[in-house]
């Protein structure tokens, strides 16, 4: 068993470093993203990837599912995208008996790899449509449960709140989302890289090196790596100090906090914990591993008051902060 | 063949506990001499302050150890950590990423996951690369920092503490040397009093004796013989204590080394001019405070023209001695056994007195007697006067030689100068005692006979004023260094011989 445990987390390793190659070739830069990106895949959850438009954040999830060998659905959010346009709907059919019958037509929804794009421009009862999936891996339409293919995987893009036709997500929508990334700007060698990438006959090909099985297996191993009781505890008390009205909070949270992390912030912290620590060839969480997961895990879990909407508070900052007033 | 890694983890982890322990000890050991450095210097300053005087007491160090060692190990006990924590700081100290630390947890709590052994491998191969030192090393920290500084402290105040004992007294030693003062101070005024109380009762006894003997003079029914038979027992009494007296200067002289000392001499009444001789008047006045009896009172010139009169009545007790020698051969005999001890006592040679200067001595010491009876025979009075007559008149060292090793100038004087001073009567007697010689001096300042106020009243106010004199009297300068000696001395051998001198 250890040999082959050996082996399955090698193969984590192999794997990661085989999609960020295969990313890097079309990719230039985001290493941190992509590992955040291969985290949830490994976690069995789902991503919102925020930033502004043209920083390649729909590239980069077109990208992965041509890596990853996975069916790969794309939803457009608009305005007047319905759920049924995600979800699928139920339409009349006649046989060749010329008798009606009723036939689902699966939505988009029915993928392993969704790419809801700029999901914050539909309104909120179109983006609720995507809370069963992506918490119970199964829609229900008319009444019928349908269970949707394993690994299932939702990763959203959206532009910045604040920019004109968003309509921010739901909290509780916003919670079923494992991590929250942010796609940075490039810098001055990443976007000459860009330039010559996307300017010039660069021609790649894109490989597809991870199948739905290996990522089921990785998904399997990732919940055995052992953690320490006083990681556990950390990680516990930088979600109690997220709250304003922990004794722990710091200064920042409890004057532009107004809810803290919820309980799946701290699985978040936990599982992307061990997945860090499977990445860097370790056996165990360390605290490097929930400090390294702990902006994406949180910064969409604390909501921020008025005061800290109205002064444009930067949540990393928050969370930064907490993470310095809490000792490890 | 390479251990299991749950053994070797085991064994590194049995190392370290080993040096959590000897780092656990050295830091109860570094507290405990915190805390008795820090009360060292606490004790420092209560006997600096005076408040109680803890250092000399070995059981109070001994003492003082136990607290720190006691504070220390309750220190400790209070901040002990646990192994794991330690295990955890040794992972962020080494960026292990608490490797380390999971996999003890596992390995103490015996979880099993398919993780465990290889977590475990991996750790016992991370502590094998470390030594135990970089994992546990011991640091600097402030408290030895501290250390030092109590160390230097307590040096300095040791050495400070040194020093000033070496050349300065410290305030409790100051304390001690006071009291030492006061005690002996004390002790020589208990002596005084004592020596005084005891000399007062003496001549309280001599002054009955004398009064009881100027009663049986007066009574006619006594024979001659029966009354120098009885004067003679006085004379012998008398002189007596003077052999005590001159014993007991003798052992304390020879006890204070003093083997010469000057005389003081009177100087005699019969060369003194009328000039001196108002002086001495106005000193005599300045004695009694200018109430000198009448029959003392009288004009000194006058008292000088006496002398005749008493070169006669000397001739007479002469010429009647000689009628009654053959008479009085048995109580001639009798003085001759006695007189020795009244004049000469033993000496090899005496005065070269003739019979005639023994009854001449014994009115003198009828003189002395009557003297007596008037209170006169005040050492501190007398040492008053012969102070004023120092001043006045010169002092005039005699020669007398180490303690009755040679006969004294008494010869000189002692005859004619008694005689002529009557009413002043002024006798110089040569006691011997074991070869040693005393001058004592006895003088008389009033006449027998002369007074015209009752006697009684005369005594009254001589007893009053010599009270009065005593009580402001200060101790010569001179003698203040014998007296200091005498009762150095004394206290010396107060502890063997108090019930003896007592």
């Amino acid at each position: 068993m250890p040999m082959d445990l050996i082996k399955q987390v090698d193969s984590i390793r192999k794997n990661f470093d085989t999609v960020v190659s295969e990313l890097s070739k079309i990719i230039v830069g985001q290493d941190v993203l992509i590992k955040h990106l291969f985290t949830c895949l490994l976690c069995g959850s789902h991503a919102l990837i925020e930033g502004v438009p043209g920083l390649g954040k729909t590239l980069i999830v077109r990208s992965l599912s041509k890596i990853l060998d996975l069916k790969y659905s794309r939803i457009q959010f608009t305005p007047d995208l319905m759920p049924a346009d995600i979800l699928g709907t139920n339409i009349v059919k006649e046989d060749s008996n010329g008798s009606r019958y009723f036939e689902f037509y699966k939505g988009p929804i029915f993928g392993q790899l969704i790419l809801a794009d700029e999901i914050n421009r539909a309104s909120p009862k179109t983006q609720s449509a995507l809370l069963e999936a992506m918490q119970e891996d199964k829609v229900t339409v008319f009444g019928t449960q349908y269970h949707l293919k394993p690994p299932f995987m939702v990763l959203a893009t959206q532009n910045p709140i604040e920019m004109e036709g968003t309509y921010p997500l739901p909290e509780a929508q916003l919670d079923r989302f494992f991590f929250k990334l942010r796609v940075s700007y490039p810098d001055h060698q990443e976007l000459q890289k860009i330039i010559d990438k996307t300017t010039e006959d660069y021609q790649y090909e894109l490989k597809r090196v991870i199948g739905a099985d290996a990522i089921l297996e990785m998904r399997s191993i990732v919940k055995l790596v052992p953690i320490a009781t006083h990681v556990k505890d950390y990680a516990i008390r930088l979600v109690l100090a997220s709250h304003p009205d922990n004794a722990n909070a710091s200064e920042q949270t409890r004057e532009y906090v107004l809810f803290g992390a919820s309980p799946r912030g701290l699985q978040s912290l936990i599982l992307a914990g061990k997945v860090s620590a499977l990445l860097d060839g370790r056996y165990n969480v360390s605290i490097e591993d929930i400090n390294d997961v702990a902006k994406p895990a949180l910064r969409h879990r604390i909501v921020l008051n008025i005061r800290g909407e109205t002064e444009g508070i930067d949540m990393d900052d928050i969370i930064d902060e907490i993470m310095s007033k809490v000792q490890a | 063949m390479n251990p299991s890694p749950e053994i070797s983890f085991s064994g590194e982890i049995s190392k370290l506990k080993r040096r959590n322990i000897v780092i656990a000890l050295c830091r109860i050991l570094l507290n405990t001499g915190l805390i008795f450095l820090a009360i060292c210097i606490l004790i420092f300053i209560i006997q600096k302050a005076s408040v109680s005087n803890l250092s000399d007491s070995v059981s109070w160090v001994i003492f003082s150890i136990g607290i720190s060692l006691a504070a220390a190990l309750l220190l400790g006990f209070l901040r002990r950590d646990k192994f794991i924590t330690t295990l955890i700081d040794i992972d962020r100290r080494l960026r292990l990423q608490d490797r380390i630390s999971t996999a003890y947890e596992y390995y103490k709590s015996g979880k099993k996951t398919v993780f465990s052994d290889l977590q475990i491998k991996d750790a016992a191969a991370k502590l094998h690369q470390l030594s135990t030192k970089q994992m546990l090393p011991v640091k600097f920290s402030w408290l030895h920092l501290l250390l030092i500084f109590l160390i230097i402290a307590n040096g300095a105040l040791f050495l400070s503490n040194y020093l000033s004992s070496e050349f300065k007294l410290t305030r409790t030693d100051q304390n001690k040397l006071d009291g030492a003062g006061e005690l002996s101070r004390n002790y020589a005024v208990n002596r005084l009093e004592s020596k005084k109380e005891k000399k007062k009762n003496r001549q309280n006894s001599y002054s009955k004796e004398l009064e009881h003997l100027r009663t049986k003079l007066n009574d006619r029914s006594i024979t001659r013989d029966q009354l120098i038979t009885r004067l003679d027992r006085f004379l012998k009494d008398v002189q007596g204590e003077q052999t005590r007296l001159a014993t007991e200067l003798g052992t304390k002289l020879k006890a204070a080394e003093i083997d010469e000392m000057p005389i003081q001499t009177i100087p005699k009444l019969e060369n003194l001019s009328l000039n001196q001789l108002e002086k001495l008047k106005r000193i005599l006045n300045r004695a009694l405070n200018n109430q000198i009896p009448d029959s003392i009172n009288q004009n000194i010139k006058a008292l000088q023209e006496l002398y005749p009169t008493e070169e006669r009545l000397s001739q007479m007790i002469d010429e009647f001695y000689e009628d009654h020698s053959d008479s009085d051969e048995v109580a001639g005999s009798k003085y001759d056994n006695t007189r020795p001890s009244t004049t000469t006592h033993g000496l090899k040679k005496p005065f070269g007195d003739t019979e005639h200067s023994k009854i001449k001595g014994e009115v003198l010491n009828r003189n002395r007697g009557f003297e007596g009876r008037h209170g006169q025979p005040v050492p501190e009075q007398r040492q008053e006067i012969d102070r004023d007559l120092k001043d006045e008149f010169g002092s005039q060292p005699g020669s007398s030689s180490t303690a009755g090793s040679a006969p004294s100038d008494r010869k000189k004087k002692a005859k004619n100068e008694l005689a002529k001073s009557s009413g002043i009567g002024t006798q110089d007697k040569m006691k011997s005692s074991q070869g040693n010689n005393y001058l004592i001096q006895i003088r008389s300042l009033t006449a027998i006979g002369e007074s015209e106020l009752e006697e009684k009243d005369i005594i009254r106010s001589y007893r009053k004023e010599i009270e009065g004199v005593l009580q402001k009297e200060e101790i010569p300068l001179n003698y203040r260094g014998y007296i200091k000696n005498y009762f150095i001395s004394i206290g010396l051998k107060a502890d063997k011989n108090a019930d003896g001198l007592n």
